[in-house]
């Protein structure tokens, strides 16, 4: 069952132990410091930097606006039932998905392949244009 | 109002030069930009560096192989190029010249739509004249 959703121009996801920079660079397996390195860096940058966990979010800044934290999860994300039965949780985020980000790497993330180690990584794939 | 008439497209180009000691081979490039045999889609990369190779003996956009000088180097990278591409040539280094689209599959349009140099031992290659 994938673990990630795009919904607006928001990707919801379930942030897993090993989705630091360097478990996506152990799958992708190239020379440090090269172009390719330099290419999967952005990728990475695109699927994951600035990524904000829900329930931080909602502890930090919205506790006391909202009843628990299934009805901020309703009420500013106009989640159904069936994805807070997947997102409410203290392991979802969430990254905003900017279509203007870096072309090249958006093009790149439609190849087959790539659209494999995106989906072993994110648990899914939402990626395309 | 402006009419164009005759082709038209929103198709993207990169005109690149690569300057290389060693006679290319699609691995040999493909190890340059930063793959290996390890990388997970290692046999795409170098289908897509053979082809960079090939397109490599047909010349800048626009142009052919044979109008490469360095005056046509200058005006498409800028000095640095130029003077490294008349450098290298003078050492007997390989010069590849050639143009690639964004018609092509995902991996070609990525490296197509990007902007990048990579200067390395015994290795140049400078893909930032863009036509987009």
């Amino acid at each position: 069952m994938a673990n990630i959703i795009k919904y607006d121009d928001l990707v919801f996801f379930i942030e897993k132990k090993k989705m630091k920079k360097k478990d996506f660079f152990k799958m992708v397996k190239v020379k440090k410091n090269s172009y390719l390195y330099n290419i999967y860096d952005r990728m990475y940058d695109f699927m994951l930097k600035g990524k904000v966990n829900l329930y931080k979010e909602y502890i930090k800044y919205y506790k006391k606006e909202y009843k628990d934290f299934s009805e901020y999860l309703s009420e500013k994300y106009h989640m159904n039932e069936e994805m807070k039965k997947m997102f409410e949780n203290k392991k979802s985020c969430y990254k905003k998905y900017d279509l203007c980000c870096d072309q090249p790497i958006l093009a790149l993330m439609q190849d087959d392949e790539v659209k494999e180690i995106i989906c072993k990584f994110m648990g899914g794939y939402v990626y395309d244009y | 109002m402006i009419i164009r008439d005759g082709f038209v497209t929103n198709s993207s180009s990169t005109s690149f030069i690569i300057i290389s000691k060693k006679e290319l081979t699609g691995e040999y490039l493909a190890k340059k930009i930063g793959a290996n045999k390890k990388t997970y889609n290692y046999n795409e990369i170098v289908e897509l560096c053979k082809k960079i190779i090939e397109k490599g003996n047909y010349g800048f956009y626009h142009y052919c192989y044979e109008d490469t000088n360095y005056e046509l180097v200058e005006k498409l990278f800028g000095k640095k190029t130029a003077q490294k591409y008349k450098e290298l040539c003078k050492k007997g280094y390989n010069v590849y010249c050639g143009s690639i689209s964004s018609e092509e599959d995902y991996v070609e349009t990525a490296i197509c739509l990007d902007c990048f140099k990579i200067e390395d031992k015994d290795f140049y290659l400078d893909a930032s004249e863009n036509v987009w």
